[in-house]
């Protein structure tokens, strides 16, 4: 079990997401290493694995700190939806289990992800297969990626690459 | 059963029945002689086709699947798996050592023992030709998965992860 809350932290990591062609992969690039190392902590990253999608966070902390790795382009459905409003912010997880450093953990409803490329507005939503919840919290946690949560639970993530 | 062996045993069994006896020319006493000679050199032509051709098969089958082999120590990590590959844990019960030593320690090791564990699939992710593993294994003492992704045709490792 991992519940993902909402913290009092107002600030987003600072930084560049994008899509590397090359790698079929999404790439972060922090722009404000101390913020990345605080919230980091000092024993380690491990990852919420979305498919083959990592959304690292810090093992001491529980912080997520960014998304990024494989998720190529023919496997993203076109699709019309509307991004709600996000807040940026910080986001902690607790898992049920001792988090080790390097380990990708599954994450319930979002061990196969669906990409819905919203091409327009150049989103992409990975999910379990559900619709946007506009009851949901929206937490830009990192610049480009906000988490969409419900009741502990995350329900999807949204990715807005730079071109 | 792979493409070569199935060849190897078509031509095994459909050869013996095609061949015939040798024909001769000392054979053709009579027009009929003759032309049961000439049927028989038909046939043996026919015969000796299908042996080359089975035998080509057999090559060329052979010749494709030692072309899909795929030797680890001949593959590169892209840059977006690398870029964890120098994380290190600063305190707790792993400090001083990589978050993902996996990336840069053994890699290659690590990564012909999961093409080698068990038969890869179409990457499910659409890239053209990319393959892709889910092998059994453990990691710090967690049981999971080893999950790897191969791009054999540019030699590159586009994703590896250890998850539970």
């Amino acid at each position: 079990m991992i519940q993902f809350a909402r913290t009092t932290d107002p600030l987003a990591l600072p930084g560049r997401l994008h899509y590397v062609e090359r790698d079929h992969s999404f790439r972060f690039e922090s722009a404000s290493s101390d913020l990345e190392s605080a919230r980091t902590g000092g024993e380690g990253e491990a990852s919420l694995a979305l498919g083959t999608l990592q959304l690292h966070f810090g093992v001491e902390t529980g912080l997520v700190l960014y998304a990024d790795g494989y998720c190529p382009k023919q496997s993203w459905r076109p699709d019309k939806l509307a991004m709600p409003t996000a807040a940026t912010g910080a986001v902690q997880v607790t898992l049920d289990r001792d988090v080790v450093p390097g380990v990708g953990y599954r994450v319930d409803g979002l061990v196969r992800v669906e990409a819905v490329h919203v091409v327009s507005a150049r989103w992409l939503r990975l999910s379990g297969g559900t619709p946007p919840d506009p009851a949901a919290e929206y937490v830009e946690v990192a610049q480009g990626v906000v988490l969409e949560i419900r009741s502990g639970a995350l329900l999807a993530l949204w990715l807005h690459p730079e071109p | 059963m792979s493409r070569r062996l199935r060849a190897a045993l078509l031509a095994a069994v459909l050869v013996p029945l095609a061949a015939p006896k040798a024909a001769r020319a000392s054979d053709c006493s009579d027009l009929s002689d003759c032309y049961t000679t000439i049927a028989a050199g038909v046939l043996a032509a026919v015969a000796i086709g299908l042996l080359l051709f089975f035998f080509w098969e057999f090559f060329a089958a052979a010749a494709v699947e030692e072309g899909l082999v795929i030797e680890a120590e001949e593959l590169e990590l892209t840059q977006t798996v690398a870029n964890h590959a120098s994380d290190v844990v600063l305190r707790g019960e792993f400090a001083g050592q990589l978050s993902r030593p996996y990336l840069s320690q053994g890699t290659t090791q690590l990564v012909q023992e999961i093409i080698e564990a068990g038969e890869p699939i179409a990457d499910p992710g659409g890239v053209p030709g990319a393959l892709r593993w889910d092998v059994p294994g453990a990691f710090r003492g967690s049981e999971g998965t080893w999950q790897l992704v191969v791009d054999p045709i540019r030699k590159l490792i586009l994703h590896l992860n250890f998850v539970t």
